[in-house]
């Protein structure tokens, strides 16, 4: 009853202080349906929208929760880039660190990493073989795998962003060829490259006689004896052999303007992929982060000294694309643009 | 008399009130099980009734503010704007709410509802302080333009003044419904507090507060399904002679006794682990989602409560290698 009484001396007490507030009220009545139709939204959205996936998520949708191993197909006789060290037993190179920069950061512990060496035609497919000779479909492939149009539209094949530039180049023996300045320098040559690389379309096209063979080691032994006349793949593979064997080979700058682009198929798998791309742009933006620079250091720089005019990769992490994820404030690592690429 | 036979009459609400959260909790147990009744009987056997609340109160707590204020808010809305709102269920709601609780309401609101809803917060307690002083105190026409027009006026420049980089952050991030959440409630609520036309007032009120009752427990349910109940913990398992190594079993455990560990995995079924089979155990990190936004407030992140903000939380560190479902031997890579 109070109330009651009360609120009609409020009503009164209004009138007297609005006189004709009855567009008052109707703009009130506005408001409320604003706020009513906001709040509805607010509710609709909170309880339908998933945003961004959050990395657990990401982890959930490529299968790696609960994985014990996270296998990786890579190259195994590619000196400086990956290469089974005969003596110990151990992989060892650019795209071995880069493998364990983004198994870290998919959450495998060093041993839980395992390599399997890759053909380079099975790349596609994913089709890895291991000492014991039994085939397995490999998680990742790190193998010096050149991102194209083509290789994108074939089933399986799905590229992260690029974590290495590079530029192809040809290796005779050492002292031959002193002038050779372009593939044309090579017509009627017998040149070897890797079956169902990039190089054999570049050097079918300058009508060099060519030939493949399914690894670059196969085409620097038939260097050595003679078999050929030289070699054509990407500079960051052959600069390896030219490394290590300086006194045998060289490289010739043949003035290709098109960039090899390094990237790793993670076989259709579409969060993978985010997961990979979002390892290289954490590499990429982290200045505490520098796995990708010391890779290059170690692995890439010595060999460039070998290398003479010929650049064997370009010595800066290629750009990545934003990956969106959800993270708590506390977990985002601070990440700043680089000199060429921004955030 | 009527007021007798009223009151009786819903003595059984009164009655019914505890039993939506044991519903609730039952249904969790439920859900938990994956609709198995053994598993479910099994959790019923186990599982604390303790944590099940505790869980319960800090989920659900944020909605027990929403129900008091707008509820509130709604009778006032239309005491303020008929004649005789008396015969309003409405009214007859909000008229039983103490003003003690109201404040408790607020008091808990500010402290738990994300950063987000505080400016909605500052509204609704504007316009129930504006519409209560109307009613109150309106032959007060001083006391009524600084309640219902200065003091909205004076938060809302506040407000606006310390949201005002967060609110400009979200719509160039595109969070559009973020920037409204915030900037709608405080420019506003202003126009909140005083009377909407008679003949809709009771409409209005009604709906919402219909709608807002069938919607509430769907989403209280909701929202309490997916809280965890049970630690989640990661378990190494294996026999110290076998040279291939342990296993990782992940689950909740449901509980441990002197030779077992009782455990429910993801996909719902109950494992017994012998306690001799334990080489080691982790508890992992829990299932909540990281915030959506990533818009701050002056360095408050807007999905983040007061509560939270103030209260010691756990520093960061990476999960354990053993809730990936992975071994723990081995060096880091």
């Amino acid at each position: 009853m109070t109330n009651r009484s009360s609120g009609g001396r409020g009503r009164g007490g209004l009138r007297r202080l609005l006189p004709g507030s009855g567009g008052l009220r109707v703009l009130r009545l506005a408001a409320l349906a604003i706020v009513l139709i906001i709040a509805a939204a607010v509710v609709t959205v909170t309880v339908q929208w998933r945003g961004a996936p959050s990395r657990d998520d990401l982890l959930e949708q490529a299968g790696l929760t609960g994985k014990k191993h996270l296998v990786i197909g890579v190259k195994n006789d590619h000196p400086g880039m990956a290469l089974l060290n005969p003596d110990t037993k151990v992989y060892e190179g650019f795209d071995i660190d880069i493998s364990y920069m983004i198994a870290a950061d998919l959450g495998f512990l060093h041993d839980q990493v395992e390599f399997v060496a890759i053909e380079t035609e099975d790349r596609a497919r994913r089709q890895a073989r291991r000492s014991d000779g039994t085939f397995v479909t490999v998680d990742l492939v790190i193998a010096t795998y050149s991102i194209t149009p083509e290789r994108e539209k074939q089933p399986g094949v799905s590229f992260s962003a690029p974590y290495l530039r590079t530029e192809q180049t040809i290796m005779t023996r050492k002292g031959e060829y002193l002038d050779a300045q372009s593939v044309a320098d090579f017509q009627d040559k017998v040149v070897c490259t890797t079956a169902t690389s990039t190089n054999e379309s570049v050097a079918a096209k300058a009508g060099v006689l060519l030939t493949s063979r399914n690894s670059a080691r196969n085409c620097v032994d038939g260097l050595r004896d003679g078999t050929f006349e030289a070699v054509a793949s990407d500079a960051a593979i052959l600069a390896g052999f030219v490394h290590k064997e300086s006194e045998l080979f060289e490289l010739h700058d043949i003035g290709l303007a098109e960039d090899e682009l390094y990237g790793v198929n993670t076989g259709e798998n579409s969060a993978l992929t985010a997961l990979v791309n979002l390892s290289l742009y954490e590499s990429l933006h982290d200045p505490n982060d520098r796995t990708w620079e010391e890779a290059f250091e170690t692995h890439l720089n010595p060999a460039q000294k070998s290398a003479g005019l010929q650049q064997i990769a370009i010595a800066e992490q290629p750009c990545v694309p934003k990956v969106a994820v959800r993270e708590w404030p506390w977990e985002e690592r601070e990440l700043l643009p680089t000199d060429h690429c921004p955030l | 008399m009527a007021d007798h036979r009223e009151g009786g009459g819903n003595q059984w609400l009164l009655a019914a009130l505890p039993g939506f959260p044991l519903a609730l909790l039952i249904l969790r147990l439920w859900y938990l099980g994956r609709q198995d009744l053994p598993t479910m009987l099994v959790l019923v056997q186990s599982v604390s009734p303790l944590g099940l609340i505790s869980t319960l109160i800090i989920t659900l707590i944020w909605g027990i503010p929403v129900v008091i204020l707008v509820g509130r808010a709604l009778g006032a809305l239309i005491r303020a704007s008929v004649e005789d709102g008396s015969d309003s269920w409405v009214v007859r709601v909000s008229t039983r709410i103490p003003l003690w609780t109201v404040v408790l309401a607020v008091v808990t609101a500010a402290l738990v509802w994300q950063l987000r809803f505080l400016p909605a917060l500052s509204m609704l307690v504007l316009s129930i302080v504006g519409l209560e002083v109307r009613a109150r105190r309106g032959d007060r026409p001083v006391l009524v333009r600084h309640v219902c027009v200065t003091l909205p006026l004076t938060v809302a420049a506040v407000a606006l003044f310390w949201f005002g980089p967060a609110v400009i952050d979200a719509f160039t991030q595109g969070e559009a419904l973020l920037g409204l959440t915030i900037l709608l409630p405080l420019v506003l609520a202003p126009l909140l507090n005083g009377p909407i036309p008679a003949r809709t007032a009771r409409p209005v009120a009604h709906v919402t507060g219909i709608a807002g009752a069938l919607l509430a427990p769907l989403l209280i349910s909701a929202s309490f399904l997916n809280a965890p109940v049970l630690p989640t913990v990661a378990l190494e398992i294996g026999d110290p002679q076998d040279r291939t190594g342990p296993t990782v079993l992940i689950g909740q455990v449901i509980s441990v006794d002197d030779t077992m560990t009782t455990m429910i995995d993801s996909h719902g079924d109950v494992q017994f682990v012998p306690n001799a089979q334990l080489r080691s155990k982790t508890l992992c990190p829990g299932s909540r989602q990281p915030p959506y936004s990533s818009v701050e407030v002056r360095g408050w992140h807007v999905e983040r409560t007061l509560l939270s903000w103030m209260a010691p939380s756990k520093p960061y560190t990476p999960v354990d290698s053993r809730c990936l479902g992975r071994r723990t031997t081995g060096t880091p890579s």
